[in-house]
């Protein structure tokens, strides 16, 4: 007997996966169906109010971990990481950076630029959080959930530390096509992520094998490398890749 | 806020005036984070655990208390009622509800459960470290666990001391356990060639 689908299951899968907020998602699909049929404004509200802060299961499962979890040496450990395999990438004044999957401490805190932005399907709900609003006290950070949303060509420099193995493995290639156009010509790109072999909770699969392909298929490559297993409860190894966009 | 020093900057000592003209121009915070990796990985044992009271002696413009666990976090630093006003530092005094000192005499006597004394003694004169530790350990409570880092100079500079490590493991032996302790090579280019690190238990 076929498993029932839950349409609203579908509608999120759909919005992830096209890099769309709900919000925005749920605008084009009226605008698509409606066609000549008006829907009316309770029929609106009615699929508004069912998909309003509701996340596919793997985010969901990452806000469950970040209300309960408030361990801020640990993001302090893997900040002074990135540090060291970034060098002088990291140091550099940018006009603008986007930190894409900030998380709750976002690394865009310590780097030196005229314009701060911030992408996370979670943002706004981390910076609510009693133990993590502490570090979203600047009111000058643009906040964003998805990248769809960014303004097109706007970004000097992308951080995407630990990122990629948080989005499902057949939304990658739209999530880097997205991305490219968002991005100002020459725009410098810092990549980490965790070599993953398994699935679980909110992370997905990872390889160097598809990493290095993904990210030499949209942008230019400054360096890369793998570094071994840094803390305990990291993977056995991590890729990280410093790119370029073409000028 | 608890203050030794009349206020403004015209009324600090030299040393001190050169310090808060440092940072005033440098916003350097990458700096700042890659100084806080290296803490992180040599007091691995100890900055992950839960306090009662955690003092950050020295704080500087980012005090790395933020990011520990204490029901109390205590920022001492005569520098703190300035560091507050430096708009690209300002935001890490908000990031928690920070109790802040400009002298370590005005702490509540046996109030800290762990002390942080990173990147501090270079910034003391010489003559005046025993009497400090004095003073210190006066405001810690028995079993109280103390992480000191500091590098090591033979020269004097604007802000700076001479410090060795021989002498800072007398000196704080003479006041405190010794838990563990060593000397590291340089980590970055703008560090002296060692620092010395030790972790200490008053009482």
């Amino acid at each position: 007997m076929a498993t029932a689908v839950e349409p609203k299951e579908i509608f999120l899968e759909y919005a992830h996966r096209l890099c769309w907020s709900q919000e925005y998602f749920l605008e084009m699909l009226l605008e698509f169906v409606g066609g000549d049929h008006d829907f009316g404004d309770d029929a609106k509200a009615f699929l508004a109010s069912r998909v309003k802060d509701t996340f596919p299961e793997h985010i969901a499962a990452e806000l469950a971990l970040w209300k309960e979890n408030s361990d801020k040496i640990g993001f302090l450990i893997r900040y002074g990481i990135y540090c060291e395999l970034f060098g002088g990438f990291i140091g550099q004044h940018y006009k603008s950076v986007c930190d894409i999957g900030c998380g709750p401490m976002p690394f865009i805190n310590w780097m030196s630029t005229d314009e701060k932005i911030v992408v996370d399907p979670l943002a706004r709900l981390y910076s609510e959080m009693n133990h993590w609003a502490g570090f979203w006290l600047s009111d000058d950070v643009y906040m964003y959930e998805y990248i769809y949303d960014l303004p097109a060509l706007g970004i000097h420099c992308a951080l995407m530390f630990n990122l990629i193995d948080h989005i499902p493995l057949g939304a990658r290639e739209a999530y880097f096509k997205t991305l490219y156009d968002k991005l100002a010509p020459g725009c410098i790109i810092m990549i980490f992520t965790h070599l993953r072999a398994a699935r679980d909770s909110f992370h997905f699969p990872v390889s160097h094998a598809e990493m290095d392909a993904l990210a030499n298929r949209w942008f230019k490559k400054k360096g890369d490398g793998v570094v071994g297993q840094k803390m305990g409860y990291w993977p056995q190894e991590s890729w990280w890749g410093v790119y370029q966009k073409g000028k | 806020m608890v203050s030794s020093f009349p206020a403004g900057k015209e009324n600090l000592p030299k040393h001190l005036a050169h310090e808060l003209t440092f940072w005033n121009n440098n916003s350097d915070m990458i700096g700042n984070l890659r100084r806080y990796g290296v803490y992180c990985n040599l007091f691995a044992n100890y900055v992950g655990k839960h306090y009662r009271v955690i003092g950050d002696i020295g704080s500087g413009p980012s005090p790395f208390v933020n990011w520990m666990r204490a029901e109390t976090m205590v920022a001492v630093d005569p520098l703190v009622n300035f560091y507050h006003e430096i708009p690209h530092w300002s935001r890490f005094w908000r990031m928690n509800d920070i109790e802040a000192y400009d002298d370590v005499r005005n702490l509540p006597d046996a109030y800290l459960d762990c002390a942080l004394l990173l990147n501090l003694f270079d910034h003391i004169e010489p003559g005046y470290r025993d009497e400090y530790f004095e003073i210190l350990c006066q405001k810690l409570f028995p079993g109280c666990i103390v992480l000191v880092f500091t590098h090591i100079r033979v020269k004097i500079d604007q802000f700076h001391f001479p410090t060795e490590a021989d002498g800072m493991q007398a000196l704080a032996g003479k006041w405190l356990n010794r838990i563990d302790s060593g000397v590291i090579g340089q980590k970055f280019r703008h560090w002296s060639k060692e620092s010395w690190w030790g972790v200490y238990q008053h009482g």
